[in-house]
């Protein structure tokens, strides 16, 4: 088991904190960085290793919301819901995400290219409503506007055109 | 090196001096959280690449969020010998004329928003000059800073060097008169006199509760034990809200000296900052902040030589809204899911690892050097009878300006919203304001009267929470704002008490009764039964005051209930409640909601009204939205 990949990141997370048992959420966040979810054959290895109830593991796992214990997709996209966010209509958004993507509620779509996401205040409540493709967040986004290519930029190289380009293409593909 | 005396404080000041006042031109870019998403990221870069193509010598500094969100990008500037100006919105695209503006003629008349003569610093005793002499006639049609009606109203005393320093920089806080503080408290006075001088300050936890923080410190310190710990909760779950965010991708240091000081005060050894997940920039920051402190042994053994030990660690929490609460967090920190218990003993007796431990927030560790360093009178001198100093305010939902802003307390809601959120945008009506996240309250308009004041907010059935101001306008359902809130509650209660975890879900689903047009009056009862439940048997606050913005929304907006209870909702947000139709006199033909539409529910020629078919609408609400003529009704 300790020669599999996957199980290797799993090892060097619990070193980097020296396998310590109150380290364990900062572990499960190097850990859902690197593969993108906890899975069960993650929590019992930790459970092992750290010298913790399974069920502590998994607690953690499920209570805490960076956390996922289904996979996520390639591309995970967040709404934000917040309150400001809400009153301009992110709640349409992400109805409208998920039409487009055909993904009921939060979760990934069947291929695993998309995965979908409600969170809570990306402290960008001026800008709102905001959205993040793969950590890139995209301002003042709508409803209406989604499908039509807006034009805003977003933060690094992607720019909001392309997040719909993204999906545009998924769907020709399709 | 390591700063070991209050000279060699001194020196590293100098160095610091150097590096905000340079010889060439410092360019200034707001790049917190909020910023970036405006993209200052590639003005930065577009900046850089402009003036390396027009061999315009300048720095590039990233600096904090100087609250002017509606302007951002924003850009300040400072040539040696004139007055800083700033400027916004500086887009990508408008860079190359800023440039050359700023190479030709030292000032982008076009963009400049105001100029500033002298450093804002609470510290110095002659604050830095820009400018030397009078004011030059090119800069006089620029306003001047002070007369600037957005920070007229403000004080600056947490986000004194937001905007102004780089985050990333010690020298640069230190320069600002960062650390001295630190060294007065440890050098200079005993733990006692700290926490006496905390305590006359009247100084209250910026978190919502309004607790005295001085009373909390002292509790803590003559608590029974050895081991104690000072904790900093930067754990704000509450949605629509960012201004610890900010602050802290805009001034680490501070809140990092606070902590220090409150180690010293309490004699504590060891800190824990607990930050929420979600918080990238704010989390590289703080370490980076904490990287630096310790380079210069301003945390670790025998801080300036006065025999103090003193460590801190950042722990990445995993984003549960519970975790604002004390034993909540605690139990965070140790790695456990975060429930509550009860604290028939307080936490400052027995707290993380069953030790005494003192949480404060972000903001209140922020205002503890400026009270070490300008003495508790000076700070009791800003504010009301009981609440004093200033609180930072996020402001945003339906405004004109949305920013972040610091203001003293006491100033009316009235001033806040019209002055520095700009009022309402055109066309709409204000409606309510919320104030203090889900566990808060909605207010009437008219309440705006109110001032900001922990005791008149108390009374008005609202709190302040951790200070965010959302307007919200007549397009709002408060049904469904009230609906909202519970929801989110549901997803965030962490189902340890049952009062609070089957409460908040008995609630949704009676709120639910009116947004399908079918509650009546007995369910406004058994609302107020239930919620009565949860406000005396609740485990935890989250449980104790869940059920406030309902309550408030049925006291001060019955109407709008009572219209459901007829079936009807009159902001046309209730889905089941609404059906859209097209004004054909109203319309423009122009065909924007035939293309909007997702399941082409929407039809027609050009030229004429299209037709909607209510068979195939699922009133997902993209017609009404991109209509400019608002020919969709509900």
């Amino acid at each position: 088991m300790d020669n599999n990949p996957a199980m290797k990141t799993l090892d060097s997370a619990i070193e980097k904190y020296s396998g310590k048992k109150e380290a364990l959420l900062s572990i499960m966040h190097e850990i859902q960085k690197a593969q993108g979810s906890i899975s069960e054959d993650a929590a019992r290895y930790l459970s092992g290793k750290l010298d913790i109830p399974v069920s502590q593991v998994f607690s953690a796992a499920t209570f805490y919301r960076a956390f996922s214990t289904e996979p996520r997709g390639k591309h995970h996209i967040k709404v934000c819901t917040g309150t400001s966010c809400y009153m301009r209509s992110s709640e349409k958004i992400f109805e409208r995400i998920g039409r487009e993507l055909n993904i009921t509620g939060e979760g990934a779509s069947e291929d695993g290219e998309f995965s979908v996401e409600k969170v809570r205040c990306m402290g960008c409540c001026n800008a709102g409503p905001v959205m993040a493709i793969d950590e890139q967040i995209c301002e003042d986004v709508s409803a209406g506007k989604l499908p039509d290519l807006p034009k805003q930029e977003i933060i690094g190289e992607m720019t909001h055109s392309k997040a719909t380009t993204v999906i545009k293409k998924y769907r020709e593909e399709k | 090196m390591k700063i070991s005396t209050a000279a060699d404080l001194e020196r590293l000041k100098q160095e610091g001096h150097k590096q905000l006042h340079p010889d060439t031109v410092r360019i200034m870019v707001g790049t917190a959280t909020c910023c970036l998403a405006r993209g200052a990221g590639k003005v930065i870069k577009a900046i850089e690449r402009e003036a390396a193509a027009q061999k315009f010598a300048c720095t590039i500094v990233p600096v904090g969020c100087i609250g002017l969100c509606y302007q951002e990008p924003t850009v300040e500037v400072i040539q040696p010998g004139k007055p800083r100006i700033a400027y916004g919105p500086v887009t990508v695209d408008d860079v190359p004329e800023f440039v050359k503006a700023l190479a030709a003629t030292g000032v982008d008349k076009k963009r400049a928003l105001f100029r500033s003569e002298q450093e804002y610093s609470l510290f110095a005793a002659e604050p830095y000059r820009y400018a030397k002499g009078a004011v030059s006639d090119e800069f006089k049609d620029i306003t001047a800073y002070s007369d600037v009606p957005f920070y007229k109203k403000q004080v600056k005393i947490c986000l004194r060097n937001a905007g102004t320093i780089n985050p990333e920089s010690i020298e640069e806080y230190i320069a600002m008169g960062g650390y001295a503080a630190l060294a007065k408290a440890v050098t200079q006075m005993t733990p006692d006199q700290v926490i006496h001088e905390v305590t006359k300050s009247n100084l209250r936890g910026r978190g919502g509760g309004g607790f005295s923080t001085g009373k909390k410190w002292t509790e803590c310190r003559k608590a029974p034990g050895g081991q104690r710990y000072v904790l900093c909760n930067v754990s704000e779950g509450d949605p629509g809200i960012g201004m610890h965010k900010s602050l802290l991708e805009s001034d680490p240091h501070t809140v990092l000296e606070g902590l220090i000081i409150g180690g010293y005060a309490i004699g504590a050894a060891q800190g824990y900052i607990y930050i929420s997940s979600g918080y990238p920039l704010g989390l590289k920051r703080l370490q980076k902040a904490i990287e630096q402190a310790e380079a210069y042994g301003l945390l670790g053994t025998n801080i300036l030589g006065s025999g103090f030990n003193f460590s801190v660690t950042v722990k990445e929490g995993g984003g549960a809204y519970v975790c604002g609460e004390s034993t909540a967090l605690m139990a965070g920190l140790e790695g456990r899911i975060g429930e509550p218990r009860p604290k028939y003993i307080h936490t400052a007796v027995k707290g993380l690892w069953d030790s005494p431990s003192n949480l404060n927030n972000v903001e209140t560790w922020a205002n503890v050097p400026v009270i070490i360093n300008k003495g508790a009178d000076w700070f009791s001198g800003i504010g009301t009878g009981s609440s004093k100093g200033t609180k930072v305010i996020g402001i945003s939902g339906s405004v004109n300006t949305p920013c972040l802003v610091e203001v003293p307390m006491g100033t009316p809601f009235k001033e806040i919203f019209n002055e520095l959120g700009g009022g309402v945008p055109a066309k709409r009506k204000l409606k309510a304001f919320q104030t203090g996240g889900p566990s808060g309250g909605v207010l009437p308009a008219r309440m705006l009267s109110l001032n900001l004041d922990y005791e008149e907010m108390g009374k008005a059935g609202t709190n302040l929470g951790s200070g965010g101001f959302i307007a919200i306008d007549n397009r709002a359902c408060m049904v469904d704002i009230a609906r909202f809130f519970t929801q989110f509650l549901i997803e965030e209660s962490c189902g340890k008490c049952v009062p609070c975890r089957e409460g908040v879900k008995r609630l949704l689903q009676l709120i639910n009764n009116f947004t399908i047009g079918i509650g009546t009056e007995e369910h406004l009862t058994l609302i107020k039964e239930l919620a009565f439940a949860m406000e005396k048997a609740s485990l935890c606050d989250l449980g104790k005051t869940a059920p406030s913005v309902v309550q408030y929304a049925i006291k001060y907006f019955k109407d709008e209930f009572e219209a459901h209870m007829q079936g009807q909702c009159p902001a046309g947000v209730c889905k089941d409640l609404i059906f859209y139709s097209i004004e054909s006199k109203v319309c423009t033909a122009c065909g924007a909601c035939i293309r909007a539409c997702p399941v082409s529910a929407i039809s027609g020629e050009p030229g004429s009204t299209p037709t909607l078919d209510m068979k195939k609408c699922i009133k997902c609400g993209a017609c009404k939205e991109v209509c400019d003529v608002e020919a969709i009704t509900t």
